[in-house]
């Protein structure tokens, strides 16, 4: 797998491998081989120039893939970091960083190898790329920022840094987001100046200058992946992700900026195209502006006898570099019948040996598909017959099919693209009216100049739109002498009479022109044959996806479930469970008890003895105002104006929710309820829907609810009980900054805190079941009944279904039938007897006898009546 | 009602750095006031009391001259928060002048009090939001967790301070929430 060093010698040209230090060597592994890197390379330089020809495999065919672009692209496989469980599967090497110990592995080519051979059969799914998961719990955290700017730029390229430099002009609050490691995009893959300056230099010093405005965030290793029409962005920053050498620092792995921004300029560039021919995919075949930046910044080259394919002056500017770099270009091959730009011309003064008019239609390839041996070309004019074709050996293909914008978000944002049959690619048309505006090479401008320029055009529109006037004389510059591409042809056509199975224009998807229009097809995007033409021909639809990990998206969630806390201060033998969102206390633990018994034990207090509970979970409502009384007439089962202001509660029950109302004072009315769903909530919607002039208040955090349960609930000298529960059981309301004082007064007074377990249990016993029961939920649910067991000692659980051996009267003679009967519902030892009881839904008033099996034993038991807890089963 | 509480024991300084300081306050006595369209007269009244307060927008927030402030939540429904040693006074007048055809409500005891201090008083509270924190926000409907809070910026002298209102069944995890912001590394330095 390893092969020769394509890393440039140290004495070539200045200009190339401006990132790396040669003095810092990193040590890294991939695939259980140890490699050395240089600092500053990424993993895919470090590859490159390593000689790692194949990386990986793609998507759905398993086909073997090498490093097609060293800088944002789909093309490329993925890769597994690490192995414990820091691990990172689904990392892109583009922008990953190398750092001492790095140790990175591609998908198992076994795996690959089966998809390829299933691809079709509808068992490819069972072989899908998936990289090696572990078990282990990740020690990373991942958190999430919600900020608000005036300016969002997503991109930090020439275009996105002109936008900000006059959105930060105007003084707004800019912040600046690319997912590279260093900002300027792909500027330094191109020559010129600006203002005499060298682009290089001027984007840096601009660079520069914003990053030290007090209002201009620049972030980098950030990458936006959402945008919504209201311009809220999700942006997920890599803060020590894919870093080893951070691994020890508390900080979190990965950052999820939910931004809101008063106007967004998108920036985001475009991503170079494949030509399109007979196995495009295979490992040594580089996309040219990669294959020149690879160069320049980490001093790689793609291969040592090169040739170059192109459609475009890219083709030509790579190779012009990849000359100046000492590799040998064996054929220089331009699609186009007759070129003429400066590139072209500066190409046949360095004596490249060129051909016009060709184009490539096969790569052939040794070693099972992984290692590139040549390449096919053949004329475009033909006269009778085939195509004349020749066979070239090179170790590499650099390939340049022009640029296709990243409208990804733009459309994401709503807006529409449309087909430009000159350029050959798609374009957003439209206006910008909810404030998002696209630069650069994401509007389909691709020359320095005009990014420049329409970068400074989008941070004026955008300014004007936050700030709602025409800003200052926003940056200009007086001279920028950037070469200018002379328009590509919108090519990427196949050669006809050639095979096309393995001729991708996509190859994150591994999608063919003909695969991509049947997939389009089955999800409803249109079978239009001049589509198809146009997709074959041009070549112009790309999907982009940023893998974005499980941990970012779910943020730093708590470990446990918080609920609400209380007033009122609980012991540490208190065993809380969440009621109604609410922390709630279960039941007090006492030494050697388990958690039945204590519930057990408690509820036996409730029956017998004095008894308080802290009653937090329960809600509470006013309903206030001059058609209070209206409004609460309406709602409730009978008549609360009969009440004088402050008298004994009144207990009122509606369909929708159990619920407790007394009167407070004049047109003041108080609402105590237990079910889970928001009482405050209702009683607005059912407000609204009634019109009437009141006012609802949510009043549950204001009182500590007290409650004295059992039937013998005392009468306390100075407390007034307020409202009046089930089973005899009074709640007190009180101010909550005075709970704890009440509780611990009552404590004093001989009351036992109980938990809402024993009182639970209580209300079972007595035939009702708690308001949070799910069966409340049900509109015709059957009646509720008792439930006691036919001699043996035992109740089946809740959920288990009852049935009933009642003879059909028609088939007298026929054998008895079990019927269904019901449910059981709960089930719980009596706090009285401690004999066990249930509750039950049982679906007829004449059934007695009930029966089913357990572990297949028959069990019979007798059905209660209605409500017949306390006073007949419970005791 | 009126009476001083505290949801928060132990200290009342929860949070102390160079950039960020956390504190929490006594529960702030807290009053809704609701005027109907045909209910002038009231306001009327209400603004000789506190001195013209009800010129807010909604959303926003004003100054009470008796110190503390105004927040109008909706079209017709203000909220009060008084100073604590003024409120029960406060509290009988609006009582006596509402009587029995508007809503006032005394919702002490409702909320508790947390202030944050310091540059990064923004960046904490961006790193516990649900939502965007508003850049330059007077008062603000925030959700921290799953605690609607507000949110009203205040200065004393020169130094700009954010109190929050929480939720007293919140108020304990909601610090946590604010001193684990506020201890995490790096800083946001957000603008």
């Amino acid at each position: 797998m390893n092969g020769p060093s394509y890393r440039l010698p140290p004495d070539v040209q200045k200009r190339f491998g401006q990132r790396i230090d040669r003095a810092q060597p990193i040590g890294f592994r991939f695939n259980n081989t140890r490699l050395i890197g240089l600092k500053g390379d990424t993993l895919a330089s470090a590859l490159l120039a390593n000689g790692i020809s194949n990386v990986g495999y793609s998507n759905v065919f398993g086909r073997p893939r090498g490093i097609m672009s060293v800088c944002a692209n789909n093309a490329d496989p993925t890769v597994t970091l690490g192995a414990d469980e820091r691990h990172v599967p689904y990392a892109r090497l583009h922008n990953l960083r190398l750092s001492e110990g790095l140790d990175a592995k591609s998908p198992s080519p076994l795996l690959s190898r089966l998809r390829a051979w299933t691809a079709g059969t509808g068992m490819g799914e069972l072989f899908a790329a998936k990289p090696a998961f572990n078990n282990l719990a990740d020690p990373a955290s991942y958190e999430h920022v919600h900020v608000h700017v005036d300016a969002l730029v997503i991109g930090a390229g020439l275009a996105g840094i002109a936008a900000a430099q006059v959105l930060a002009a105007e003084n707004l609050n800019v912040m600046v987001a690319d997912e590279a490691v260093q900002a300027g995009g792909i500027a330094d893959a191109y020559d010129g100046t600006i203002d005499s300056v060298p682009l290089k230099e001027w984007l840096g010093n601009a660079v520069q200058q914003l990053a030290g405005m007090p209002n201009v965030d620049l972030r980098l290793r950030s990458c936006a992946v959402q945008l919504t029409a209201d311009r809220q962005t999700l942006v997920v920053e890599r803060v020590t992700g894919d870093h080893i050498e951070h691994a020890a620092m508390k900080a979190p792995r990965e950052r999820l900026w939910h931004i809101k921004a008063d106007t967004v300029v998108l920036a985001t560039g475009a991503q170079e195209k494949p030509l399109v021919f007979q196995n495009n995919d295979r490992p040594g075949i580089m996309l040219g502006c990669s294959a020149r930046l690879a160069l320049r910044r980490y001093g790689v080259a793609a291969g040592k006898r090169v040739v170059v394919v192109t459609g475009s002056d890219e083709g030509h500017r790579t190779a012009l570099d990849l000359k100046a770099a000492g590799v040998t270009i064996e054929r220089l091959v331009d699609l186009r019948l007759k070129p003429d730009g400066a590139l072209v011309h500066m190409a046949k003064a360095e004596a490249l040996p060129l051909s016009f008019g060709s184009v490539p239609v096969n790569a052939a390839t040794i070693r099972n598909g992984r290692v590139l041996e040549g390449i096919t070309i053949a004329n475009r004019l033909r006269m009778d017959g085939p195509a004349l074709t020749r066979e070239i050996l090179c170790d590499a293909v650099i390939m340049s099919g022009g640029w296709q914008p990243n409208y990804q978000l733009a459309v994401q944002a709503g807006a529409q693209l449309g087909f430009d049959p000159d350029s050959g690619h798609a374009r957003v048309r439209g206006g910008y009216e909810n404030g998002v505006f696209i630069a650069g090479a994401a509007n389909a401008e691709f020359d320095a100049a005009a990014v420049l320029k329409d970068g400074w055009k989008a941070g004026a529109h955008a300014a004007a739109f936050v700030l709602g006037r025409i800003p200052a004389a926003h940056s200009s510059a007086m001279d920028i002498e950037v070469p200018e591409d002379t328009p590509a042809e919108p090519l990427g056509e196949i050669a006809e009479g050639q095979p096309t199975d393995h001729a991708f224009i996509d190859l994150a998807l591994d999608a063919t022109a003909e695969q991509w229009l049947l997939n389009r097809q089955k999800t409803g995007g249109g079978a239009d044959p001049a589509r198809f033409e146009l997709i074959k021909a041009k070549n112009l639809e790309k999907s982009f996806v940023v893998p974005v990990s499980m941990g970012t998206l779910a943020g730093n969630l708590p470990a446990q479930l918080f609920g609400k806390a209380s007033p009122i201060a609980r012991p540490e033998t208190a065993d809380i469970r969440l009621l109604n969102g609410w922390d709630a206390v279960h039941c007090y633990r006492r030494p050697g008890e388990n958690r039945n018994d204590s519930v057990l034990s408690e509820a036996k207090s409730i029956v017998s003895g004095k008894t308080i509970l802290d009653g937090c979970w329960m809600q509470i409502a006013s309903v206030q105002g001059k058609e209070a009384e209206l409004f609460v007439r309406a709602l409730m089962s009978n008549t609360p104006m009969a009440l004088d202001a402050g008298a004994v509660p009144l207990s009122l029950a509606d369909g929708a929710m159990p619920s407790t109302c007394f009167r407070d004072g004049a047109n003041r009315y108080v609402i105590c309820a237990e079910g889970d769903t928001s009482l405050s909530q209702w009683l607005m919607e059912a407000r609204e829907r009634s019109g009437a002039d009141a006012v609802v208040l949510d009043e549950s955090e204001r009182w500590a609810k007290i409650i004295l349960p059992g039937e013998h609930a005392p009468n306390l000298p100075g407390i007034e009980p307020l409202a009046h529960l089930t089973f005899g059981a009074f709640v007190l309301l009180i101010p909550s900054g005075e709970a704890e004082g009440v509780w611990e007064k009552l404590v004093q007074e001989g009351f036992e805190p109980v938990g809402t377990g024993a009182f639970q249990l209580c209300q079972l016993a007595t035939g009702q079941l708690p308001a949070s029961h799910p069966a409340f939920a049900r509109w015709h649910r059957a009646p509720i009944k008792g439930l006691v067991p036919d001699g043996t000692g035992f109740i089946p659980p809740a959920g288990t279904h009852l049935f009933h051996g009642k003879k059909p009267e028609n088939t007298q003679s026929s054998p008895v039938k079990p019927r269904y009967a019901g449910i059981v519902l709960a089930c719980f030892p009596s706090p009285w007897s401690g004999e066990p009881l249930a509750l039950a839904a049982v679906h007829a008033d004449d059934i007695a006898h009930v029966h089913c099996k357990i572990q297949g034993d028959m069990w019979q038991g007798r059905v209660m009546p209605r409500n017949h807890g306390l006073s007949g089963i419970g005791k | 009602m009126t009476d001083w509480t505290e949801s928060l024991g132990g200290p009342r300084s929860l949070l102390t750095g160079p950039d960020i300081a956390l504190t929490a306050g006594e529960d702030p006595a807290v009053f809704v006031i609701h005027f109907g369209e045909r209910q002038l007269w009231l306001r009327d009244r209400l603004s000789s009391l506190l001195d013209n307060a009800f010129t807010c927008d909604v959303g926003e927030t004003g100054r009470l001259p008796s110190g503390g402030f105004i927040l109008r939540r909706t079209a017709d429904e203000w909220w009060l928060v008084p100073e604590r040693e003024k409120a029960g006074i406060l509290w009988e007048k609006i009582a006596a002048l509402a009587g029995q055809e508007a809503v006032a409500v005394d919702l002490t005891g409702h909320f508790s009090a947390l202030r944050l201090a310091g540059a990064a008083c923004r960046e904490v509270l961006a790193r516990v939001t649900n939502a965007p924190v508003p850049r330059r926000f007077m008062t603000a409907g925030l959700r921290i967790d799953k605690a609607d809070c507000i949110a009203v910026q205040e200065t004393s002298g020169n130094m700009g301070y954010l109190i929050l209102l929480v939720p007293r069944s919140r108020a304990k995890r909601t610090a946590e929430r604010l001193v684990e912001a506020a201890l995490a590394v790096p800083r946001l330095n957000l603008l």
